[in-house]
């Protein structure tokens, strides 16, 4: 099963791994983690929230995050996402614990691939906020305009 | 060995570069240097491209201009950048560091280099970035020496989502990897050197932390 504690080991690990070798520099090698799962669906939308909807819809659909809410500052430059029950979580809060720094979330990285793909923008995360407590995860996002 | 010191402490990332050609042989000369680095079993994953067609260095700094940008942008908005920049009081002078780096323009000048050389290494042996930052540092002195400007530029391939983007464009075969384009060309800047911290802040004794006793 995909949410074994064996796979959660396994995955965790690598991700200390990874870390280990790269240090906050990983934070920029996990940026495609989770996007070969939203590739394989047909996802489309003529804004990013559109896209942000429909790629929250495959992910409720199959059980990867329970909901997803975003919300953006009046410049559009700045989102943030909110992310409920994410399958992903118990492997954020075991790093966490063990002093790794949390550098990846899947969801964001595939909502973030469809947003640069069908919208064109430059998007990047900012940080991520794992709160293992309330099942929820804050991950702010900032979208580059190059002049 | 003291001239070897003062090259080493004399070479600046230059990112403002003459119009001037840069020939052949510099560049042979430059990549020598980096045939000469250490390797782990004496792997040589080293191979370099040399990029002077302007639509292929166009594309390059348009990357990493994007690279620099969102990264920034983003460390900027979650205030590290604020706290990184602690130390600089002059308000104009942090306003437009800031400027520099959330436009991307720190990278842009990719575009402007008369010469890119691309670090890019095979992966099949054991220590790829160890070997390809000895190699890359190499070429940085020697560059030097030559009286010639040089500049590491990361930011067209930290992100996985540009790297796989330069790979396409520089056709580079599935079994290597980028390690870092390298801007080369005849300074025209020179930059006071960066901070450094001190010898003794770095340094310990036979354990983590221990310092030399006074």
């Amino acid at each position: 099963m995909i949410d074994s504690l064996y796979f959660r080991d396994i995955v965790s690990s690598l991700e200390n791994v990874l870390y280990y070798e790269r240090g906050g520099g990983s934070f920029f090698r996990a940026t495609m983690i989770g996007t070969n799962f939203i590739d394989r669906k047909r996802i489309e939308g003529n804004t990013s929230e559109e896209v942000f909807e429909n790629c929250v819809k495959e992910m409720r659909e199959n059980n990867i995050v329970k909901d997803a809410s975003y919300k953006k500052d009046k410049d559009g430059t700045l989102f943030t996402f909110e992310i409920e029950n994410c399958m992903h979580l118990p492997i954020e809060a075991k790093l966490k614990e063990e002093g790794v720094p949390t550098y990846i979330c899947p969801p964001t990285n595939m909502i973030l691939w469809k947003i640069r793909e069908i919208m064109d923008l430059a998007v990047e995360i900012a940080d991520i906020t794992v709160n293992q407590d309330s099942g929820r995860c804050i991950i702010r996002v900032v979208v580059f305009k190059q002049k | 060995m003291d001239d070897l010191l003062k090259i080493i402490k004399t070479r600046r990332s230059i990112r403002r570069y003459k119009e001037k050609y840069v020939p052949d042989e510099l560049l042979e000369k430059i990549i020598e240097a980096g045939r000469w680095s250490p390797s782990g079993d004496n792997g040589q994953p080293w191979r370099f491209i040399i990029v002077r067609d302007p639509e292929t260095k166009k594309a390059l700094g348009k990357t990493a201009a994007e690279g620099s940008g969102r990264r920034f942008t983003a460390e900027y908005f979650t205030g590290r950048m604020q706290e990184r920049f602690e130390e600089l009081k002059d308000p104009v002078k942090k306003d437009k560091a800031f400027k520099k780096l959330t436009s991307g323009e720190v990278s842009s000048f990719l575009v402007d280099a008369p010469v890119i050389i691309v670090v890019c290494a095979k992966l099949n042996v054991w220590d790829v970035p160890y070997d390809s930052a000895m190699a890359t540092q190499n070429m940085l002195l020697m560059a030097h020496a030559l009286g010639l400007g040089s500049c590491v530029v990361v930011a067209p391939v930290s992100d996985m989502r540009d790297d796989i983007k330069v790979m396409k464009l520089l056709k580079i075969p599935y079994g290597y990897k980028v390690f870092a384009p390298v801007a080369i060309g005849y300074p025209d800047e020179s930059p006071n050197p960066r901070p450094r911290l001190s010898l003794e802040e770095i340094t310990f004794y036979e354990e983590f932390d221990r310092r030399r006793k006074k």
